[in-house]
């Protein structure tokens, strides 16, 4: 079946379902709709009524009610519709007829609305409340009532008061407005306007006054605006003010009322900037509307204000509100050069430095030449600024304009030394380490024992193997001049570290020893030189030497953590236990801050070469000295029971650790490990399951992981990244061979480089793995 | 904090300020002071804050007073300063209040008089009679 017909026999069905329904029911669910002010159902209803036989003859006269009172409703977007078909369903009811002519009357549809309401008196039985709106529309459109056919359907009352309306707009004479104001019927309010009108202030504050306490809301916002006039001629300016807030707040919005509140505001914010409150002044000129009724006047005030607002501001160090206010004045047209003197600050202090630049450059570029002049800057002021423009450009990363504008400063200030230096470190940035070596001997030539710049010659050299020599003299010129400079003596030191490293590589043992002791001849107690012989000593088999050295370097540095675990290395590899103790006594000693890494990294070093009883030695400090570090704790823990079986001492350490800290995600994985491995399975599934909890809770991705690793190795027997990294590290050699023939040609190159070790150290650089984050 | 005499020039008051970044605030002097007015503020602001009692705030003193210590410091100082905002003196006219009578209130009056300005009718409501 197609749609079409298919739609065709649902509305066929729809209206039989129509007819079925009888005019009864329809009334009956139209009339319990209207009960509860549905009158859109019930229009609904009673319209399918309306076509049945067995309808009641009042039905239109409902429908026409339903309607009416729709059309009255807030909410209805088709007033003049409901209206006009409450009128065709029952057209003996002139209310409908009135409340459609109100409706023109509020919409500003004057000529219907007049039109119904003439209509309405005309009748035989004329509608009288049709008079009274339709007097007001035409005194409106400034018509005469008295001599309109309606003046007959007013009351006497209503008449009188109508009059005076009508007097206070046409602006009749003087005696028709006295001979109404002396009527005794007339209300106090038009009674007050007409005093107003009339200049009989008294009268007028005094029926204000009353009529406020009798009419409407709005009507009192109009009594109240006049009750402010009335002061304001008086000169009691608050009670104005006080009584033009009243009829702001009860809904008058004229014109004339803003002005004058305006005014007010106005002259309260130039009282409060002459006492010198200038918030509060802001605050009353942001009150003010319409800014173009106050007078040209008006605007160089508000400039002032932001003047001043800016200048508080930057006292406060609100520097971006600073900016805000010091713009609003330059858009306003002031280009004085205190203001973009400040503003030129002020964008600096908020870091927008390239606007600060422009500024500074504005600034020197409109500077007074004349010798006289107040604000003449000397040479000196000029370099500062250009100096100021360089430093803005280079924070502003424009390296060039930064260049460009330090050579101008240096110009204007050939013997400011801080200025060149600065241009130093421009070149430098940029890596025109050429300028920056010509600018520093530029320095030197003028102070040659400037020790700064001499550093920044050395810094110019440090990194170019060809210059090294020159780096090494500006340093030890340094020395000479400070010999406790500590950049000069470290850098001094990595120097010869360097150059000793590089003969060492190339198999020069003999050489990097003699660089290394040419470095002590200059630094006779630099432990990491001291070490470096040592070393170089223990490679060419001198062990007489190398123990001599290493005792001078511990003499000289005893905590120095990077010579304890490299004589830790030597010794173990070399086997000498001797050696080692003398070295462990010294790892003992170390202060109770010396990171707990360092114990485990050597622990793990002396398990690794089963030196069982010097890891013992030193996993006792770790454990009476580190009781408070989870991360010793844990690591404790999982040496006791991994690699010396020793599971229970490994759960004492844990619970003890949980019982300080019981969210301590790691030390339930590894005490989960712990008893998984001695065969109590649901206790460790149960930390296991703790520690994922927390993970949830905190957030923390790498527990979640930790947690899934260890439940996949021991219950699933799965292979984790570690294990892969560990088949990858144990592929025989004809797989690697494999590998490389298989691959792309460029792969394929990178890897006839490598060995499998290499390949894992690789592939973990790439995916930023940790290797240690895979211990459990 | 400063303020704004009735002249419209700010005048810093005499209260040192150690939380300014201005060094003539912190010391609570005016920038038309003469060295020897500074020398004094300063040699009665550090007996007042001595260094072996009150070691930050002297040396907050200490800072500002090195920055215009002599005239060659205080030069290079002051061109960093903001500038103060320029005098100002208000206009002798300023607008007056509109104190006619307007038309237009009476219209708006005339606007919210009798059934116009109503939005309750349910008198006009009738019993349907059904």
């Amino acid at each position: 079946m197609s749609k079409r017909s298919s739609r065709r026999k649902r509305r066929v069905q729809q209206k039989q379902k129509q007819a079925r329904t009888t005019g009864a029911a329809l009334v009956l669910e139209g009339k319990q709709a209207f009960k509860q002010a549905d009158y859109k159902v019930a229009i609904e209803k009673w319209s399918q009524a309306l076509y049945k036989k067995d309808r009641p003859p009042t039905l239109p006269n409902a429908l026409a009610e339903a309607y009416f009172r729709r059309a009255l409703s807030v909410e209805s977007k088709t007033a003049v519709k409901d209206f006009n078909e409450a009128i065709k369903l029952n057209a003996t009811e002139p209310c409908y007829r009135y409340h459609l002519g109100l409706f023109h009357h509020r919409s500003g549809n004057h000529s219907k609305a007049e039109a119904i309401y003439r209509e309405l008196l005309s009748l035989d039985d004329p509608y009288t409340r049709a008079a009274v709106p339709l007097a007001q529309l035409l005194i409106a459109q400034k018509k005469s009532v008295t001599k309109d056919v309606v003046v007959k359907y007013l009351s006497d009352q209503d008449k009188l008061q109508l009059a005076a309306a009508e007097a206070l707009i046409k602006k009749k004479a003087t005696s028709t407005m006295t001979r109404l104001f002396d009527s005794s019927a007339l209300d106090p309010f038009w009674r007050g306007l007409l005093a107003v009108a009339l200049n009989k202030p008294d009268i007028a504050h005094k029926n204000l006054a009353d009529a406020v306490e009798q009419v409407t809301p709005q009507v009192q916002a109009v009594a109240q605006y006049y009750l402010g006039v009335l002061a304001a001629k008086n000169n009691q300016i608050d009670v104005a003010l006080a009584k033009w807030q009243e009829a702001k707040a009860k809904g008058l919005k004229s014109k004339h009322l803003q002005r004058n509140l305006s005014t007010i505001s106005y002259q309260q914010a130039i009282r409060e900037q002459q006492a010198g409150h200038i918030r509060k002044a802001v605050e009353l000129v942001d009150q003010i509307q319409h800014a173009e009724d106050m007078g040209k006047d008006f605007a160089k005030f508000q400039q002032q204000i932001d003047w001043e607002m800016g200048y508080l501001a930057a006292q406060n160090k609100e520097w971006s509100e600073a900016v805000k206010r010091w713009e609003h004045v330059i858009e306003a047209g002031d280009k004085s050069r205190g203001l973009i003197f400040n503003l030129a600050l002020a964008y600096q202090h908020s870091e927008r430095y390239i606007s600060s630049a422009e500024r500074w450059r504005e600034l020197l570029r409109r500077r007074p030449r004349k010798a006289d002049h107040p604000d003449k800057l000397s040479d000196d002021q000029v370099a500062q600024i250009w100096g100021t423009i360089a430093e803005n450009y280079s924070k502003g990363e424009e390296y060039d304009e930064a260049i460009k504008t330090y050579k101008n400063a240096v110009k204007w200030a050939p013997e400011n030394i801080d200025l060149r230096l600065k241009l130093v470190e421009a070149y430098q940035t940029e890596g025109r380490w050429q300028a920056a070596t010509n600018e520093i001997n530029r320095v030197l030539e003028r102070k040659p024992d400037h020790v700064p710049a001499l550093i920044m010659l050395a810094e110019s050299y440090a990194d170019d193997w060809a210059f090294s020599q020159r780096g090494k003299d500006a340093w030890l010129r340094v020395l000479e001049i400070e010999p406790t400079n500590p950049i000069a003596r470290q850098q001094l030191a990595h120097h010869y570290i360097r150059r000793g490293e590089m003969a060492s590589r190339w198999g020069g043992i003999e050489r990097a020893i003699a660089i290394f002791k040419e470095g002590l001849e200059h630094l006779p107690d630099n432990p990491q030189l001291l070490l470096a012989i040592g070393i170089s000593y223990s490679y060419s088999k001198q062990f007489d030497e190398t123990r001599h050295y290493f005792d001078l370097a511990l003499a000289t540095d005893p905590t120095n953590l990077n010579s304890l675990y490299a004589m830790c290395m030597i010794w173990s590899d070399l086997g000498s236990e001797a050696d080692l103790k003398n070295v462990i006594d010294s790892i003992k000693s170390l202060p109770t801050n010396t990171p707990s890494q360092f114990f485990s990294e050597i622990i793990d070093v002396f398990l690794e070469k089963d030196m069982t009883d010097m890891a013992m030695d030193l996993l006792h400090v770790l454990e009476q000295n580190y009781a408070d570090d989870e991360g010793a704790v844990i690591y404790l823990a999982s040496t006791y029971s991994l690699d010396l079986n020793d599971s229970k001492k490994a759960i004492v350490l844990l619970k003890g650790l949980l019982e300080k800290n019981p969210n301590n995600g790691q030390a339930h994985v590894q005490l989960g490990v712990v008893y998984y491995r001695m065969g109590q399975t649901r206790i460790g599934k149960s930390h296991w399951n703790k520690a994922e909890k927390i993970a949830r809770e905190t957030n923390d991705g790498l527990l979640r992981f930790k947690v899934k690793s260890v439940r996949d190795e021991l219950i699933h027997g799965k292979r984790t990244p570690q294990a892969s990294f560990d088949m990858l590290r144990n592929m025989p050699p004809d797989v690697f061979e494999e590998l490389i023939r298989t691959a792309p040609p460029e792969v394929a190159e990178m890897l006839q480089n490598m060995d499998p070790d290499m390949l894992v150290d690789m592939m973990m650089n790439m995916s930023d793995i940790d290797e240690d984050d895979f211990y459990v | 904090m400063s303020d704004i005499s009735p002249t419209g020039t700010i005048v810093p008051e005499l209260e040192p300020d150690f939380t300014a970044s201005d060094p003539y605030q912190v010391l609570g002097v005016q920038r038309t002071a003469t060295q020897l007015e500074i020398k004094r503020r300063y040699f009665e602001l550090i007996r007042q804050h001595p260094p072996e009692t009150e070691a930050e705030t002297f040396k907050i003193i200490r800072s500002a007073y090195e920055k215009i210590k002599d005239v060659k410091r205080r030069s290079a100082t002051d061109i960093f300063l903001p500038k103060k905002p320029p005098a100002w003196t208000p206009p002798k006219k300023l607008p007056e209040f509109d104190t006619d009578f307007y038309a237009q209130d009476v219209l708006r009056v005339l606007q919210l008089w009798g059934d116009l300005s109503r939005t309750d009718f349910k008198e006009d409501f009738k019993e349907i009679e059904l």
